[in-house]
């Protein structure tokens, strides 16, 4: 298979087939939450991409080029979590400075996304997996796309659950659960693409 | 400097203090995590060669397309030290996830002597099934080498040679992938493995 | 009785789906400007505080099933019911053991350096409870995977640690993080108990039901846990209107 072949199979596989949301369950606690309008779930699929395409990059090169030639494998979750944490910070920092209508549209997700599952989890599954640092960016970009897809197809069907008669226990987490469970049995349409 | 020091004291005497923690708790623990995964290896490699008194391991370079390729050839010798097979890992993507296999040949590299499967997360109920399923792993034992395992799906003809596989009902797609893993790995395994006129390898004591 | 932590989170479970717990949890720590509300008066005596925080994490206020902290976990490793339990009893270690760290370290802590200090020592004990699955349970390490260490980014844990470790002593925030974490590995308990049932005819590997019950697979699926689970908060949250009035 030629090299970008195996790109395009690693993005579909993360976008799609391992999509974060729906596959993996990762990322559904602050989303649970925040988004019930389709521009701010986008909003947030956008930031999240953005942090985990860096995070990505960032943790395996420490995980690659630090830890693993010194044998602190052990350190890894540490070392992972408080990359993506100062990571976060310094982002932060530097679009509050720099990009300041940019800093404000991402508003109070930038520093949710440090406890979001999915960025971390992400990077551990690029670990697990055993991509090297070019397939890492790209899970790391496609994954955030496929989640940002699935937040927004949530969001989208929550606004028009608003106008439909619900019974009140279920309004709110219960329903989106149930709708996240009905739109993983679509997604599941998707195993066995890759091959 | 002070005042840096005065902010971060907490921190620095954190990551001391914890490091210190992990680093005893790693050492403490490393030699067994290390023996798990060793066991679990020796398990596969058991299952596949069940006469096999003792086994030994010796890493063989495959050329996969030009790329070189290390990996462990597990030997197994019964007790007046004859060869009964050989064992090798395979891998590939599955359904939903990986598959990892071990696989194994009888002495005269004519038939696969089963598969062990180390790791699958296939759809529970379905294609996860070829971690447990007699049946299906039984099909590989005694199934010549050459030509390459087909597929075949139950209700389409009874199985007419040792070379067709029926796949699990509902899991054609996770069956097509393990027999395409095993497949595949044999083309490469093949000219790493001693003929048979040369067994160099010795049963370790 | 329960500090403002608690408060904030009552009244946006009321706004909008209790989900928004989890934003105001987080927003709470990250203005850093969050008031240390007023500790606790030892008076009313350590002991009856610190059962009092216990049961009310165990059940009123389960982080999991009220505050909807702690879910990705949930869903994951709840298919059978030994998952569940060793994960919650994991995360259980955790919460404890970092409580008491944090407690013990409360008055040193800058605000600044909060959500750091928090961050790295949960990342330590959940690094040791990984260490130990893999030593002495591998096959429940393996089962449960990368999940276990992504209890470092359950909201849960950090949600305990800035309501009540940082500003209660030892005693009571171990308590506390007994009950949150009770609280939690009973949710998945829960959860895992519908799911193996109906999935897999079995509970805690025991076969409950019949042969002829032809198990539902989507129990074990992901979507199976998603429905579940939506359906279970749905119970939940309609038994607690019913008992408190409103939410």
């Amino acid at each position: 298979m030629g090299g970008l072949t195996k790109l395009i199979v690693v993005f579909l596989s993360i976008a799609l087939v391992n999509n974060l949301v729906f596959m993996r369950f990762l990322g559904i606690c602050p989303y649970l939450g925040v988004s019930k309008k389709v521009d701010m779930a986008f909003g947030m699929g956008l930031a999240v991409t953005f942090v985990l395409t860096l995070s990505a990059t960032l943790t395996w090169i420490i995980n690659h080029l630090v830890l693993i030639p010194i044998h602190l494998e052990y350190t890894k979750y540490i070392a992972f979590i408080l990359v993506i944490a100062s990571m976060v910070q310094l982002v932060e920092m530097y679009l509050r400075k720099f990009y300041p209508t940019l800093y404000r549209a991402f508003g109070i997700f930038l520093p949710l996304i440090t406890t979001n599952c999915a960025i971390l989890g992400t990077c551990l599954f690029i670990d697990l997996w055993g991509y090297n640092l070019v397939k890492a960016v790209v899970a790391g970009f496609g994954g955030g796309l496929g989640f940002t897809m699935a937040i927004s197809i949530m969001a989208g069907i929550r606004e028009r659950l608003e106008l439909v008669d619900l019974p009140k226990a279920l309004a709110g987490p219960g329903i989106t659960l149930i709708t996240a469970g009905i739109l993983t049995l679509a997604f599941m349409g998707f195993s066995g693409m890759v091959k | 400097m002070l005042r840096f020091l005065k902010a971060s004291w907490l921190v620095l005497a954190s990551a001391f203090v914890f490091g210190l923690l992990l680093a005893g708790v790693h050492a403490s623990w490393q030699p067994r995590i290390e023996a798990n995964e060793r066991e679990k290896l020796q398990r596969g490699i058991r299952s596949i060669l069940v006469d096999a008194d003792s086994i030994a391991t010796r890493p063989i370079t495959l050329a996969t397309g030009g790329i070189a390729e290390q990996t462990d050839l597990y030997t197994g010798f019964d007790a007046a030290g004859q060869v009964v097979g050989y064992v090798y890992p395979a891998e590939g993507t599955g359904f939903q996830d990986k598959i990892k296999l071990l696989v194994g040949v009888d002495p005269d590299l004519s038939n696969y002597r089963g598969i062990a499967v180390i790791f699958a997360a296939e759809t529970p109920g379905f294609g996860d099934a070829i971690r447990d399923s007699a049946i299906f792993k039984g099909q590989f034992i005694g199934a010549p080498v050459d030509p390459p395992l087909t597929v075949i799906k139950v209700g389409d003809r009874s199985k007419t040679d040792d070379e067709e596989i029926v796949s699990i009902t509902g899991a054609t797609i996770t069956s097509e992938a393990a027999t395409t893993i095993i497949n595949r790995r044999w083309q490469q395994v093949r000219e790493a493995l001693p003929p048979t006129a040369q067994r160099g390898d010795q049963p370790q004591h | 009785m329960i500090d403002k932590g608690g408060a904030v989170i009552r009244r946006s479970a009321d706004g909008g789906g209790g989900g928004g717990a989890g934003v105001a949890a987080a927003a709470a720590m990250v203005g850093a400007g969050a008031p240390a509300a007023a500790a606790i008066p030892a008076d009313p005596g350590t002991g009856r505080i610190a059962v009092t925080q216990f049961v009310k994490q165990l059940w009123e206020e389960n982080p999991t099933l009220r505050t909807l902290l702690g879910m990705c976990p949930a869903l994951a490793v709840t298919a059978t019911c030994k998952p569940a339990l060793t994960m919650g009893l994991a995360v259980t270690f955790v919460v404890v053991c970092s409580n008491v760290m944090i407690s013990l370290m409360r008055r040193a802590l800058a605000p600044h350096l909060r959500i750091l200090m928090f961050t790295l020592t949960i990342a330590v004990f959940v690094t040791i409870a990984d260490l130990f699955l893999r030593a002495f349970l591998p096959e429940m390490s393996e089962v449960l995977g990368p999940f276990v260490p992504l209890i470092i980014v359950n909201c849960l844990i950090i949600s305990r640690a800035e309501s009540c470790a940082a500003k209660n002593g030892a005693f009571i925030s171990t308590l506390d993080g007994f009950g949150a974490g009770f609280g939690h590995a009973l949710a998945l308990l829960m959860l895992a108990t519908v799911r193996e049932i109906l999935g897999n005819g079995t509970w805690f590997d025991l076969r409950v039901l019949p042969s002829w019950w032809v198990p539902w697979t989507v129990m074990k699926l992901p979507a199976g846990a998603f429905i579940t689970l939506g359906f279970m908060l749905g119970t939940i949250t309609y038994l607690h209107t019913r008992r408190h009035g409103r939410g």
